[in-house]
């Protein structure tokens, strides 16, 4: 409803007569002939920020902002060849082997008065994708039929769209769709309960944010934030239409999923509550000691959980040690925890399964979700930059309600199960787009307790080539995604990537065993091998 | 004659520490609005260009705009005292950097550009020799861990204090970058060198030059322009 609303402003906000740059700058003229990269620039700078002003003749005015729409973004093609792994417990039948993927970004803000202006940020995805595989009945590898995938559809991501007004400079009013990210952390951000999750192996790549009403109140060295965000229920062409509660009636995207997924879901569908689903947050960020402290406080009701009148509180902190080591730790406390553990009674044998099928008890429940106990998600992570640029970056994730080995045993039997019976696990951190949000190239969704992540990046190893390495693993059982990748800078506004992704998975540590076979975490991943070759152009 | 010459010069010298306040009000005045652009060069010839706007408040508040290259725009930097964070408008929050990171991987560290300030950081006295004439060269020793290098050496104009080289050396004695000043111009009645050329020492071949299109002294910006959450409006 407020998106045309806010593009109408956008295209039509009047530039007023006090915005208006200052005198013409003096070296804004046409460009010379043979002028060098230096002059060049200084003239473009000028144009683009006013000022040029260099003797005493010139207004000695303060330059005020330019009240001009700037429009900005990319376009960006990703080629990925992926090699299905048809053994894997997540579901493979959607997933093509070669997908090409098109994405066209536009990036605007709008000055609409000396103290407010709009932004917008949006993307257009064109996907394609095949050669899906599958098993034949001698369990050999054959091509499948290719058919139509809702994810490859194409879309349109709304990724950002506000308002921001600040009557004084002590106070900001922001509503609209924006990302808000308060934690510390880089691959991971425990505390953000607000926006789609990240793709921890690159973060650039989400930028969607949350419908949000949002106020604050900065000082000098604390800001106070108070938000509300209601949740989108339903989105049409990238478009939000359904906040808050869900309708009386069925609607289109219900219809659409329920004919491409049947009643063939291994969770309950959670769209059947008459509950509002909403959030409100209250942070107070302080700079003290050269130390960056968040401290935050959530109530929710189903806001992108189960969790029915949920308080939950987080803290962050950041801060250099030593000059150059930059230390960061983000937690969060919450009571009891929505995941679904699997029933070890049920989840022995298809017997077993059947059994409890018959006397009415779920093989998946949330056991815990009305639990008393406090579970933590703590990342504490390291960030440094070495002489020769090279950026180190090291992150430890402690999941406090993530499965035990018993528990994540039961799990996998679980998932086991339920392929055994034509359900599958369509997760398994294969990426995708979360309602809309932004498609990544990998979710994660922890199933366990211990991860880390490091990220080393080393720039310039030959011109603009730019090498790096990140590496996600769980620590119980060792097995994880190595994911390394060569950026080349090959103009100030084109950057063309070649990267890889590898699931480690196969180190005997720590692995469950589910009939008679044996499985890590990332044993769900449902690709053995993926690369991306990638061609970002920048405007 | 010649003892009340010398008397006289000596009468009028200003002291060292006289010498790198002036350098300071000439380099980092106490408010200004700014619009600079940065040319790196690097080692196979070819070269990255940065425009930016950049806004002080007081001794220890600045805060860069950039507008270009493309994949630049949007990004934006804070200095408060000794903290430094950028903006990345990709991840929609801002990071901590340090003083001595490579200032968007040019051959200027954080501090040349945000933290320009030498009185606070450093101790000074004259270097030992004689300098050219028309000039005194300051030698500038750290005085806190969060100085952006452990020594400078500055060549400035013995008159009117004008910054012409500066020599830029690591605790370990080893020269990591020297800059020459140049282009003096009267920016609205404000005169200062408006071009900044810093070679990498580390790699002779690269070097990043930085010059001023327009400086303002006339501005008067809130302290709430210069705190963390005003990033990215």
């Amino acid at each position: 409803m407020l998106a045309p609303l806010f593009i109408a402003l956008v295209i039509a906000a009047p530039v007023l007569p006090d915005e208006a740059p200052a005198s013409a700058p003096v070296d804004a003229a046409a460009a010379p002939s043979g002028e060098d990269d230096m002059a060049r620039a200084m003239r473009e700078a000028a144009e683009a920020f006013g000022g040029g002003g260099t003797s005493e003749t010139t207004s000695a005015a303060p330059q005020a902002v330019k009240a001009e729409t700037e429009v900005y973004g990319y376009v960006m093609d990703r080629f990925t060849f992926g090699w299905v792994d048809l053994e894997a417990l997540a579901a493979s039948v959607d997933l093509p082997q070669i997908t090409n993927l098109i994405e066209a970004n536009v990036q605007l803000r709008r000055p609409l008065w000396s103290n407010a202006f709009i932004a917008a940020d949006a993307s257009a995805f064109f996907q394609q994708g095949g050669w899906f595989v599958m098993k034949d009945a001698d369990g050999r590898r054959v091509s499948a039929v290719d058919h139509e995938v809702v994810q490859l559809l194409p879309s349109v991501v709304l990724s950002e769209l506000y308002l921001s007004y600040s009557p004084v400079p002590n106070l900001n009013f922001l509503i609209g769709k924006r990302r808000v990210v308060w934690g510390a952390g880089f691959a991971n951000n425990p505390t953000d309960l607000l926006n789609p999750p990240r793709d921890p192996t690159d973060p650039n790549l989400q930028r969607t944010g949350a419908i949000i009403g949002k106020i604050d109140v900065p000082t000098e060295y604390l800001t106070f934030s108070f938000a509300f965000a209601p949740q989108v229920l339903y989105t049409a062409n990238g478009l939000p239409y359904q906040f808050l509660k869900y309708p009386s009636f069925a609607p289109r995207q219900t219809l659409i999923e329920s004919a491409a997924y049947g009643t063939n879901r291994l969770f309950p569908d959670p769209r059947t509550d008459t509950d509002f689903h909403y959030i409100i947050a209250g942070r107070v960020y302080a700079l003290v000691y050269d130390s960056d402290i968040n401290l935050m406080y959530y109530f929710s009701n189903r806001y992108n959980d189960t969790f029915v009148n949920k308080s939950r509180v987080g803290l962050s902190f950041s801060r250099y040690f030593f000059k150059d080591y930059e230390l960061h730790m983000e937690m969060l406390l919450t009571e009891g925890s929505q995941r679904y553990y699997v029933n070890g009674d049920c989840a022995r044998e298809v017997a077993d399964a059947i059994a409890c099928f018959a006397a009415g008890t779920p093989l998946f429940d949330q056991t815990k979700l009305h639990s008393n106990t406090l579970y933590p998600r703590l990342l504490v992570g390291a960030r440094t930059q070495f002489p020769d640029e090279s950026l180190l970056t090291i992150e430890y994730l402690y999941v406090g309600d993530g499965y035990t080995p018993t528990e994540f045993r039961d799990f996998v039997r679980g998932l086991v199960l339920a392929r055994q019976q034509g359900t599958s696990f369509a997760g398994g951190g294969q990426g995708g787009n979360a309602q809309g949000a932004i498609p990544t190239r990998f979710s994660f969704d922890p199933f366990r307790r211990h991860y880390l992540f490091i990220t080393y990046s080393k720039p310039k190893i030959k011109d603009d080539f730019t090498a790096s390495v990140v590496l996600l693993a769980g620590l119980e059982d060792l097995s994880g995604v190595i994911m390394p990748s060569f950026t080349w800078n090959a103009l100030e506004w084109l950057n063309l990537q070649l990267s890889g992704f590898f699931p480690i998975r196969g180190i005997p540590v720590g692995q469950v065993e589910a009939q008679g076979k044996r499985y890590s975490e990332y044993s769900v991943f449902p690709y053995d091998a993926r690369v991306f070759l990638e061609a970002r152009a920048f405007y | 004659m010649l003892m009340l010459q010398t008397l006289l010069s000596l009468a009028v010298a200003l002291s060292p520490e006289e010498h790198l306040k002036r350098y300071d009000a000439l380099m980092g005045p106490e408010k200004f609005e700014a619009v600079m652009v940065m040319v790196a060069h690097r080692d196979d010839d070819t070269t990255r260009t940065y425009q930016m706007k950049i806004l002080k408040l007081g001794d220890d508040k600045v805060r860069i705009w950039f507008n270009a290259p493309a994949s630049a725009k949007g990004q934006e930097m804070l200095r408060q005292g000794d903290n430094l964070w950028m903006y990345m408008p990709n991840i929609k929050k801002a990071v901590r950097l340090a003083s001595r990171d490579n200032f968007q991987g040019g051959d200027f560290n954080n501090a040349d550009v945000l933290r320009a300030n030498l009185t606070k950081d450093f101790s000074v006295k004259l270097k030992d020799g004689a300098p050219p004439a028309g000039q005194v060269i300051l030698d500038c020793a750290a005085k806190t861990p969060d100085a952006s290098y452990d020594r400078i050496i500055l060549w400035l104009d013995e008159k009117t204090s004008m910054p012409l080289k500066g020599e830029y050396y690591a605790a370990s004695g080893k020269l990591l970058r020297s800059a020459t000043f140049s282009d003096v111009k009267d920016f609205h009645g404000f005169k200062r060198p408006s071009r900044i050329s810093m070679r990498n020492e580390l790699a002779t071949k690269r070097f990043s030059e930085l010059a001023f299109v327009d400086y303002n002294l006339k501005v008067d910006p809130p302290p709430t322009k210069f705190v963390l959450d005003d990033l990215g409006r």
